[in-house]
């Protein structure tokens, strides 16, 4: 895996060369890389920021061939690594097969980018953008895995309305796997659970763009219905199931974590007026967590009903990016992320805030570099698994600072 | 009398171009080009920015759209600039989003009108743009309207 790492960076470099992708009347092969630095004042975040990390990288190959007219194949190879996740491992991004029937009618099947909200499938490739991270209230980075891609079916088309504009829309269907030391295992990895494995049964959602008749003005609503079941272990006194055993004893149980019948919903808004953009959107996830023991080496039940919880995560933002000439854009946003029935924004632990600002240089085509601070208030994108004692070191302001670059052809 | 014949003159000038449901070029002496079989021989700006933007990706016949583009110069800043009134930065920016994210068909870079003109010649269902001095009898020249 190393030696194919390693060609793959000489790749890279050689085409550096030369800012042309490889393309022939059959194949077209582009890609990018990244790499950067973060730090912050306060608590690890993402990365190990509070001493300064350079574990934030990202590598992408893609390869694209039509077989006829209305149809084509494509792939894209895509590691990183931030922090404790990633960690360079090449993996399949995307690879589907796409069949192009009429413009309101298509069809894709395979590995595909999940058409949720406006930046989810772009969230990975930093050319594409102007800020280093995007409002992690919605496109976290630790929960990328989650709804990144899915293996399914998307059926999806764009439909003219006439003088009212005309509207995009994707359905789909299907499944995805959740890594075992990924961003998903770590925030589950909290309160002594260690997360073994993890899987969504499920995945069924839709996204609607409408383009509305005023020019550069775009409203969007995304809907994704998904079960998942999450497996870990904890160690439990064995007083807790035998009280006249000592409380000093312990023993692990499997855990079984169901989130059934969970949704996510993004609202969007965006708009593009010459060199200025606008967006903003706000995002919600509502589930309902059970918690299961599997006794079954204690002589009990394999699963044994422990408890249930409701949780809702709200989150929103607005973005404001302008292009000032050929070699520099800036940017700036605002964005609040809660953990709360209530929607509570003054809590500290259940609530974060994340004021941004980012400035974007093009050397050239082919060649950015990025900077960018974030003013936050709050802990609640802080991970126990990074931040052991969060709890009692909590600091109501911190700030992260971000510096990225970026070849692409 | 010379000052008002000018008047009329420019006038009549400007009532010309007005008036002209149809040009043969919206920029100066650029062209848009296409595939012979190309099922349209006018279209209007509109729809070429939805065609440059991956938001039109069929002729009206159901024939797949082929998006060819010139890597760089000044027929492609006249394009950019002037038909499509936006900038290269904005339409890279799409395009390559396309490419990274496998929405859609990414399109035909080439380097020269000479590839161009051979491309759109060979591809059914290409468009393209070109210089009027390049242009042959083997592409379509659409109409703007």
């Amino acid at each position: 895996m190393r030696r194919f790492q390693g060609v793959f960076v000489v790749l890279l470099l050689i085409s550096a060369g030369s800012v042309y992708a490889w393309d022939s009347d059959d194949v077209s092969i582009h890609g990018f890389a990244s790499t950067g630095f973060m730090w912050s004042d306060h608590y690890n975040f993402l990365v190990a920021s509070e001493d300064g990390s350079f574990e934030f990288n990202e590598v992408g190959l893609n390869f694209g061939a039509a077989i006829r007219d209305n149809m084509r194949i494509g792939l894209q190879l895509y590691s990183f690594d931030l922090g404790e996740i990633g960690n360079n491992e090449i993996k399949l991004d995307w690879a589907f097969i796409d069949y192009e029937w009429k413009e309101p009618l298509s069809v894709k099947a395979g590995k595909i980018k999940t058409p949720f909200g406006l930046y989810n499938e772009a969230q990975d490739y930093d050319m594409l953008h102007t800020a280093v991270l995007f409002p992690q209230g919605i496109y976290s980075k630790n929960m990328r895995e989650s709804l990144i891609s899915f293996q399914g079916i998307n059926v999806y088309g764009k439909i003219s309305l006439g003088w009212a504009g005309k509207f995009d829309y994707d359905l789909f269907l299907g499944t995805s796997e959740i890594d075992t030391d990924g961003g998903v295992a770590k925030l589950i990895s909290r309160g002594g659970l260690i997360f073994k494995s993890g899987k969504m049964d499920y995945l069924a959602g839709n996204r609607i763009k409408w383009h509305t008749p005023l020019k550069g003005l775009n409203f969007c609503g995304s809907f994704i219905q998904f079960q998942m079941k999450y497996f870990g272990q904890k160690n439990f006194p064995l007083s807790t199931f035998n009280p006249a055993l000592p409380d000093q004893l312990t023993v692990p149980v499997n855990v079984i974590l169901p989130l059934n019948n969970a949704y996510t919903y993004i609202l969007s808004v965006e708009y593009s007026f010459e060199n200025l953009l606008f967006a903003g959107e706000y995002y919600g996830l509502i589930s309902r967590e059970s918690s299961y023991l599997d006794l079954s080496t204690l002589g009990g039940g394999a699963r044994v009903f422990v408890g249930e919880e409701d949780s809702r995560l709200r989150s929103c933002y607005a973005l404001l990016s302008y292009r000032f000439n050929d070699w520099f854009e800036a940017g700036t946003y605002y964005s609040i992320y809660v953990v709360d029935e209530d929607f509570d924004s003054t809590d500290l632990i259940n609530s974060q805030k994340d004021f941004a600002f980012s400035a974007r240089f093009d050397i050239n085509e082919s060649w950015l570099v990025k900077l960018e601070v974030h003013f936050m208030g709050g802990a609640a994108y802080i991970l126990e698994a990074d931040n052991p004692d969060k709890e009692n070191d909590l600091e109501s302001h911190w700030t992260l600072y971000a510096i990225k670059t970026t070849f692409n052809f | 009398m010379k000052k008002n014949r000018l008047i009329s003159f420019l006038s009549i000038m400007i009532l010309i171009i007005v008036i002209s449901p149809e040009v043969d070029s919206a920029t100066g002496d650029l062209l848009i080009i296409a595939h012979k079989n190309t099922p349209v021989s006018r279209i209007s700006p509109d729809a070429l920015a939805d065609i440059y933007s991956n938001s039109k990706t069929k002729w009206s016949n159901g024939d797949k759209i082929f998006v060819v583009m010139l890597k760089r110069g000044a027929v492609h800043e006249a394009f950019v600039h002037g038909l499509l009134g936006t900038t290269s930065k904005k339409l890279i920016a799409i395009w390559k989003r396309v490419i990274f994210t496998g929405v859609g068909t990414p399109p035909k870079i080439v380097r020269t009108e000479a590839e161009m003109l051979d491309y759109v010649a060979n591809k059914k269902g290409s468009i393209g743009y070109i210089s009027s001095k390049s242009v042959n009898n083997e592409v379509r020249v659409l109409s703007l309207r």
